[in-house]
């Protein structure tokens, strides 16, 4: 048995006939299934990549148009900006591989607004129709080697279709640059106690803790940086610079370190300046005068007369030493900010007296006159135009009761004008929402914080326009429309709810500056539900 | 195991062929189709060497183009930031055979006109308003392509990608 089994092997072992060509037959086989695996899979694995890499790119660009709203859930161009950024054929990364006539069917794309539920971001509701994008792109490539497969009855062997997903949601990544200008009011109704549960002082006090979230989030300069020293408020590189105005104006040229209270504090209002020797915005076709010497312009002159009055601290990035800055010392100035003479934003609202023990206890509010904010709105936009960095976006945030109802700009004022025109006695509130319509079309973004909102409001206006309707209006959007929880509950206001407590003030600037972040990407296992 | 079978060396096979003997035809068989197969294995790993260049290139610049569309503001030299994005998500490829040209466009929707190009690894302002920085806008596109030269595609000699081989991989993104 033994010696038959080997008499065979001996004959397969020296039997060469038809050997070559089965052992070509076997290696032709084996190659055709490596160079399938590196070829074919290969050029899959490079295709599927520049899928992907375009589908996160589309994603991302759709993102930036979010979020979908009631308002323009019919004019949105989330859909059309992703595909430009796709690998669709004719768009922006349209790789070759991904299209006819290399790939059998050219890369299509499906874009999906919706939402996800992610803390301290932009939640939907009823206003916000999505706050993310889901896109999915497909294409189907060719095989060129384990097509041979065919033959054997496997017609899948052909084609691959590869598809990629990419999920991105409005905000939750870095801070983009922006030029903050925050519009306070310091009527006299701001030294009474506060009215809700925002903090237990003063709502002057309430407002600037507020503010003092603002700049302990906000990025002075760049990402990974120390600030540095800082030169007339600024740093060398700022990233988020932020101004102060306050309604009625307290400051007036040399006053400005009286009212922030790092010396003895004796702030003294002043009368509303605004005048239509200034400049005017119609009401019919409101729109923002530029700044220069033609007929209707704002002059510097003027524009510097009405921001020296307007304005306590001007656009400054001197209110934290390094990005990164966190702990129990969130305000340290950049340079040493607090003198009379130059005091920080910091110093302006209070936020060195909480941390450092300094002297500076924030602006008081001096009250003395009533509320009139469109003037405040008026020139907080004319000095960001005039003023702030071109590659950062300009946002406008107005805290207010906004009850407009007069002070100096009363009827028989020979400097106003009668006709309800920015500036005019009558119809404040609705100057108030021409000025911010403006201020929008020109490209700021404006938040309005109501405080202690009441019911009905705006006295003097003809038309018989609310508070409420007219913060409502002056926000860019319902999702930039907040009152806190002493007002009325205003019709479109957005809910705030962050740490557990709901529509404080702290909770609103908190939610404000969440939403100054930029688009980012989302894993595609996060709960998603798609816009009907 | 003893083997009481008759075996031929490949010397005493190779003698026989160079008479009328047919025993060592096979040998030859076997160096005709060796040789042709060593140049399709050569062939599938230089592929495959090629391809996955190919894929780092892309992974690589993709990484920088995610980098820069959300740096407006926050850098001050946008080369720089997307070569050192290419270089960490392509380790695979040698650094000192890439380069870079980005293509900042503050308004994409105008078409290539107000289009900055900038090639190589810096492009460093003093300024995030000034230079290129001062190009990379919200709402505008930044666009990244990504050069590896000495890539290999060469089998025996024969190039498959003649005029020097270079492959390159670009992508384009809005800018946040």
């Amino acid at each position: 048995m033994k010696r038959k089994s080997e008499f065979f092997l001996c004959r397969v072992i020296n039997d060469e006939s038809g050997q070559t060509l089965i052992w070509t037959a076997l290696m032709i086989a084996m190659l055709v299934g490596v160079g399938g695996l590196t070829v074919d899979l290969g050029r899959a694995y490079v295709s599927y990549r520049e899928l992907q890499a375009s589908t996160d790119a589309a994603a991302l660009a759709a993102a930036s148009q979010l979020p979908i709203t009631t308002t323009n859930k019919s004019s949105n161009t989330v859909s059309s900006t992703a595909t430009k950024y796709s690998s669709v054929s004719g768009n922006y990364n349209a790789f070759a591989n991904l299209n006819t006539p290399v790939a059998l069917t050219g890369a299509a794309i499906t874009v999906t607004p919706g939402c996800v539920n992610v803390s301290g971001l932009p939640q939907c509701d009823t206003g916000l129709l999505a706050n993310a994008v889901q896109v999915t792109q497909s294409v189907k490539i060719p095989t060129y080697f384990i097509r041979v497969l065919a033959a054997f009855g496997i017609q899948s062997a052909k084609s691959l279709t590869l598809s990629a997903t990419a999920t991105a949601q409005m905000r939750g990544a870095q801070r983009g640059p922006y030029n903050v200008a925050m519009a306070l009011d310091t009527t006299q109704s701001m030294t009474k106690p506060d009215g809700g549960s925002n903090c237990s002082g003063t709502k002057i006090q309430c407002a600037e803790q507020g503010a003092q979230i603002m700049l302990s989030q906000l990025s002075p300069c760049l990402p990974g940086t120390t600030c540095g020293t800082a030169t007339a408020g600024n740093v060398t590189n700022p990233v988020d610079e932020v101004s102060l105005f306050t309604f009625p104006p307290q400051t007036a040229g040399t006053q400005v370190g009286n009212d922030e209270g790092c010396t003895a504090k004796t702030p003294s209002e002043i009368a509303y300046p605004d005048s239509t020797a200034y400049a005017t915005v119609s009401h019919s076709t409101p729109t923002m005068p530029p700044v220069g010497t033609a007929t209707g312009d704002l002059t510097t002159a003027n524009l510097q007369t009405l921001v020296n009055q307007y304005q306590v601290v001007p656009l400054s990035s001197n209110y934290r030493s390094s990005d990164n800055t966190t702990g129990t010392s969130p305000l340290t100035v950049a340079s040493s900010g607090g003198s009379s003479t130059a005091p920080s934003i910091v110093d302006a609202v209070g936020g060195n007296s909480y941390f450092w023990g300094k002297s500076c206890t924030g602006m008081d509010a001096k009250g003395g006159e009533s509320t009139f904010y469109a003037g405040a709105l008026f020139v907080s936009q004319e000095y960001l135009a005039a003023n702030a960095r071109t590659n950062a976006t300009n946002v406008l945030v107005l805290l207010s009761d906004g009850d407009a109802n007069g002070g100096t700009m009363s009827a028989g004022n020979s400097n106003l004008n009668s006709n309800g025109s920015y500036p005019s006695a009558i119809n404040q509130c609705q100057q108030a929402i021409d000025i911010a319509t403006a201020a929008k079309a020109a490209g700021t973004k404006i938040y309005v914080v109501g405080y202690g909102v009441a019911s009905g409001g705006c006295e003097v206006d003809t038309n018989g326009l609310t508070a409420c309707q007219t913060l409502r209006s002056i926000a860019s959007s319902d999702q930039n429309f907040f009152v806190d929880g002493s007002s009325t509950k205003c019709a479109g206001a957005t809910s705030v709810t962050v740490g557990g407590v709901t529509d404080t003030l702290g909770a609103i600037f908190t939610a404000i500056v969440g939403d100054l972040t930029l688009p980012r990407l989302l894993p595609n296992t996060i709960a998603f539900t798609p816009t009907s | 195991m003893t083997s009481h079978c008759k075996k031929q060396s490949i010397t005493a096979r190779v003698h026989s062929w160079s008479g009328s003997n047919e025993e060592g035809q096979a040998l030859v068989e076997f160096a005709l189709v060796a040789s042709m197969l060593l140049v399709v294995i050569t062939g599938i790993l230089i592929f495959g060497i090629f391809e996955m260049q190919l894929m780092s290139l892309t992974e690589g610049v993709n990484s920088a183009g995610r980098v820069l569309a959300v740096s407006a503001g926050l850098t001050l030299d946008p080369c720089a930031a997307a070569a050192q994005a290419v270089q960490n998500a392509a380790p695979l490829l040698s650094p000192s055979n890439l380069s870079y040209q980005i293509v900042l466009n503050p308004t994409p929707a105008s078409g290539s006109t107000t289009a900055q190009t900038y090639s190589g690894a810096s492009c460093s302002s003093t300024s995030t308003t000034t230079g290129a920085p001062g190009y990379l806008v919200s709402g505008g596109s930044v666009t990244v392509t990504a050069y590896a030269k000495k890539c290999s595609l060469a089998i025996f000699g024969k190039n498959f990608l003649p005029g020097g081989c270079q492959i390159y991989q670009t992508i384009t993104e809005i800018v946040q």
